[in-house]
């Protein structure tokens, strides 16, 4: 069997443009460059996929994984039986949210313009919760970890964790979460994101062996949070401010050798240097750019170094970790190279 | 009824499929999602929504 029969036995739609498009309906992490819904054309979600978390894009991506969930969602879908008329939630599309109305100039719009659009939207209306940017949290925000080709089949979990906690171990398969069948780290996700952030229970069956067992995890208040690496891959950080104003790729090796930061039998991984190629000085975050640049900030400038850190991963990982630690009034030291020159430059956070 | 043509080719090089990347078959691809669930019911067939 290979994907291309399996396709035939599905009515396939490929979705480039989000407009028009029922946003409770065909729910899924929005901030997704890639995903699919597998779905009863009543609407009811057999499964999705395409799931991610900061390790990449591609992580729980491929094709004997996709060509596995296709068959057992056949399968799904030859035993599925309505039981009860589903409740639709009310119909719900971008180009409705009275903020996006107002730039709405008719262009096709990005899955990633979802969760920026609802910012904008709840910020307006002050009923903007910053909680409630931890969606889909990743099955390791509880302790576990998900292979790639079977995505139930639990390869790690954290010590002192939540799953640790509840008995889940290595080697177990999950099979549903709070009685929902999981098949996909998607869904493992999806299934997370409908727990509340003050904490809940979570009921697990998981295979282990020959037996089928129930295990409840406890997950305390907070337990959605992530860390600013956590939340780096996100396209919707791009709507979040604070901003700091600057961006620039990461150096390649050698450009850190040419710039003297490593030597040439430098091993692991490299440190953390970009090459400031932007200050904002376009749109409604312009203001951002400004401060920088007021800061003494400029193109071409190395930044090695931002209050004291020089551990981020990634440009990505340090425009999460500013939007989301820092706050308006905060003086940020950045370390800069200037033409071989080291400098401190003070940046204000502004909100 | 609009039909986006989609090859097997794109999806699979976009999740690193090397063996079916090489299949130059394509496979029609609706983009209408009224249109698509109405093709559903009719022919009883589950839906494969992607979006990208």
């Amino acid at each position: 069997m290979n994907l291309l029969s399996l396709y035939e036995d599905y009515v396939c739609v490929r979705v480039t443009d989000m407009r028009g498009v029922d946003l409770n309906r065909y729910a899924f992490d929005f901030d997704l460059t890639f995903g699919a819904l597998l779905m009863h054309a009543d609407g009811h979600v057999y499964h999705r996929y395409g799931g991610r978390d900061y390790r990449g894009a591609s992580h729980w991506l491929s094709a004997d994984s996709f060509e596995s969930l296709l068959v057992h969602t056949l399968a799904d879908h030859g035993s599925y039986r309505m039981t009860r008329l589903l409740q639709q939630p009310k119909a719900l599309r971008i180009e409705s949210l009275e903020s996006f109305k107002k730039r709405d100039k008719g262009e096709c719009i990005h899955c990633h313009s979802v969760y920026p659009a609802f910012y904008e939207d709840q910020v307006a209306a002050r009923t903007w919760d910053p909680n409630s940017k931890w969606r889909h949290p990743a099955p390791l925000r509880i302790g576990m970890d998900l292979g790639r080709e079977d995505q139930r089949l639990v390869v790690r979990v954290d010590g002192g964790s939540p799953a640790e906690s509840g008995g889940l171990r290595v080697g177990d398969q999950i099979l549903t979460m709070n009685r929902v069948e999981v098949m996909t780290a998607s869904d493992v996700m999806y299934e997370l994101d409908r727990l509340p952030w003050e904490g809940s229970e979570l009921k697990l069956t998981v295979g282990r062996g020959v037996e089928d067992l129930t295990l409840t995890l406890k997950l305390e208040e907070g337990w959605r949070a992530g860390s600013a690496l956590d939340f780096s891959w996100r396209p919707s950080k791009w709507g979040l401010i604070p901003a700091p104003g600057f961006g620039g790729p990461a150096l390649a090796r050698k450009d850190l050798l040419e710039a003297g930061l490593i030597k040439a039998d430098h091993k692991g991984a490299l440190p953390f240097a970009i090459r400031v190629n932007y200050l904002v000085t376009w749109g409604k975050n312009k203001r951002f750019g400004e401060a920088a640049a007021k800061a003494g900030l400029r193109a071409g400038d190395l930044v090695l170094g931002v209050a004291g850190r020089t551990d981020f991963a990634s440009p990505d990982h340090l425009h999460a970790w500013w939007r989301l630690e820092c706050k308006p009034g905060d003086v940020i030291k950045i370390d800069v190279r200037r033409s071989g020159e080291e400098l401190v430059i003070p940046l204000t956070v502004i909100p | 009824m609009k039909k986006h043509l989609f090859t097997a080719f794109s999806l699979a090089g976009f999740m690193g499929s090397a063996t079916l990347a090489q299949d130059s078959e394509s496979v029609e691809w609706l983009s209408d999602l009224s249109q698509a669930s109405e093709l559903a019911v009719e022919t009883g067939r589950p839906l494969l929504v992607v979006f990208r």
